[in-house]
């Protein structure tokens, strides 16, 4: 087990959502604010870590022919469980992301980190792995939400910071409401995806430079 | 054999989480106000839409919040606007009830030869959709000769959740008994010919046309002209002559029905007036109600 690689892994070259492409429904629809992306975040990360644990522990005793319906059993049951939580101590964060806290049920981050490497990798992998794929995709979630908070709503931290208004950067007339808007959270997460792209190959030139010179 | 481990593992999944789940419902439990339940018991529950919120949960809520008034329920009419005065400590005034009315006469009769003899006049076959806004978009004003008459494809017999408005002889009828005022029929009809009116009323004025009086009289047999004779002979000054259309305002009318005796088109209904024939509403199949 390699800790490091497997942060690496998820937080950029496996990242769920700009490499994976997986959750794209609850990340097109609540990176809208700073406090959303995070809660979200938060929420798919206890989940995807408690579930990992769970899966990977009983991986032998699931029979493989009914394992995605035990898999979604265990899911939903933690799902449920989060959603009851958030609506017991952060009923603004329950209200604001609404349907999409249900719906981790069906996140296929969640049921593919269980399909792909919980059901195959020891208790304290699948530990890991649900912890760095939770902040991979919290990370990507938290700069799709501020760039689309920056030029939707012209402000940063909305419902965290300054009374849940957000600290105003650009005045009011002027932010583009569109990118609040789906089309937005289209165009936000194509260039997010782009900026990863450029990173990883960014990386891989430098280490191979590094090479090169050794 | 397999097939039972599969189905106590699944048992057993579903049964430990079924207990982690009722665990978690009492610790994270969260309190709501017990009217609200109480206020969603008042209400009829038919989710029609006619407060203007989402459904009956969603109106039992703001009025929880205090951000709508009680008695915008028409459906569950006077008792649910006290019920519900009862369980938020307020009073509330008398709700009346009251029913749709279709503000179009044009119901077509013909002779045997398949000659309009009365009714609206159709200037062309509407072969299309049949659902009234469509065919409202065809032919610049829809295939009626007039331009505010009931289209009779019933789309607002879809839009009833109560089976109480239908189409007869190509104009939409409500049928006052079933009618309980939501006024879902009159937010879909592309014309805007529904209107509520209380249904203790005796004279109606069943014509939305704003055409002057010749065109009217082109397009249909039972079109208000706005002559005005029911306007001078009114002694309760309650009918008002805008825009070619006579109005009744029922704050002011005392039902005495002289207006229908001089209706030149006889499109002003008294059902106290037997001899003028027609009343005013009729159910799908069978006798008048109104």
């Amino acid at each position: 087990m390699n800790f490091k690689k497997q942060f690496k892994e998820g937080l950029l070259t496996k990242n769920p959502v700009t490499v994976q492409l997986l959750g794209m429904c609850s990340t097109l629809a609540i990176t809208t604010s700073l406090f959303n992306g995070i809660g979200m975040g938060l929420a798919v990360t206890i989940i995807l870590i408690c579930s990992n644990v769970l899966i990977s522990a009983l991986r032998k005793v699931i029979p493989s022919q009914i394992r995605i319906a035990a898999y979604i059993t265990i899911i939903a049951g933690f799902v449920t469980v989060v959603d009851l939580a958030l609506q017991a101590f952060i009923p603004a964060l329950s209200e604001s992301l609404g349907v999409f806290i249900p719906l981790i049920v069906v996140n296929c981050i969640v049921l593919g980190r269980a399909e792909a490497f919980a059901s195959k990798n020891g208790v304290l992998a699948s530990a890991v792995d649900g912890l760095t794929q939770g902040i991979g995709y919290t990370v990507a979630l938290v700069i799709t939400c501020v760039i689309r908070e920056l030029l939707g709503s012209g402000t940063f931290g909305g419902g965290l910071l300054n009374g849940g208004e957000g600290i105003r950067i650009i005045p009011s007339p002027f932010p583009a409401m569109q990118m609040v808007m789906p089309v937005g959270g289209f165009l936000i997460l194509g260039f997010v995806i782009a900026g990863s792209q450029w990173l990883m190959k960014h990386l891989e030139m430098k280490s191979k430079k590094k090479e090169a010179a050794k | 054999m397999q097939i039972l481990i599969a189905v106590a593992i699944l048992g057993g999944l579903g049964l430990v989480f079924g207990l982690v789940l009722s665990a978690a419902s009492k610790v994270f439990y969260v309190e709501t106000d017990p009217r609200l339940d109480q206020l969603n018991e008042c209400l009829p529950g038919a989710n029609c839409g006619g407060c203007g919120f989402a459904g009956c949960g969603a109106y039992a809520e703001a009025v929880l919040n205090g951000e709508a008034p009680i008695g915008k329920c028409a459906s569950g009419g006077n008792e649910c606007a006290q019920n519900m005065a009862a369980i938020m400590g307020v009073k509330a005034e008398a709700v009346t009830r009251k029913v749709a009315l279709v503000r179009c006469s044009g119901a077509k009769t013909y002779d045997k030869d398949g000659n309009l003899t009365k009714g609206a006049k159709v200037k062309a076959n509407y072969e299309g959709f049949k659902d009234c806004l469509s065919a409202s978009k065809v032919g610049g004003s829809g295939p009626l000769s007039c331009k505010f008459g009931c289209l009779g494809y019933g789309t607002c017999t879809k839009a009833c959740k109560y089976g109480a408005i239908k189409v007869v002889d190509g104009v939409a009828r409500v049928d006052e008994d079933l009618c309980v005022g939501c006024m879902a029929c009159a937010a879909v009809c592309p014309r805007q010919l529904i209107i509520p009116v209380e249904p203790d009323r005796n004279v109606v004025i069943a014509c939305a046309s704003l055409a002057k009086g010749a065109a009217t009289t082109r397009a249909c047999t039972v079109g208000c002209i706005g002559c005005g004779l029911c306007k001078k002979i009114c002694p309760k000054e309650a009918i008002t002559v805008e825009n070619n259309l006579a109005r009744i305002d029922y704050t002011k009318c005392d039902n005495c029905g002289l207006c229908a005796t001089v209706c030149p088109k006889k499109l002003i209904k008294d059902s106290k007036v037997e001899t003028l024939g027609d009343p005013v509403v009729q159910s799908a199949n069978g006798p008048a109600i109104s």
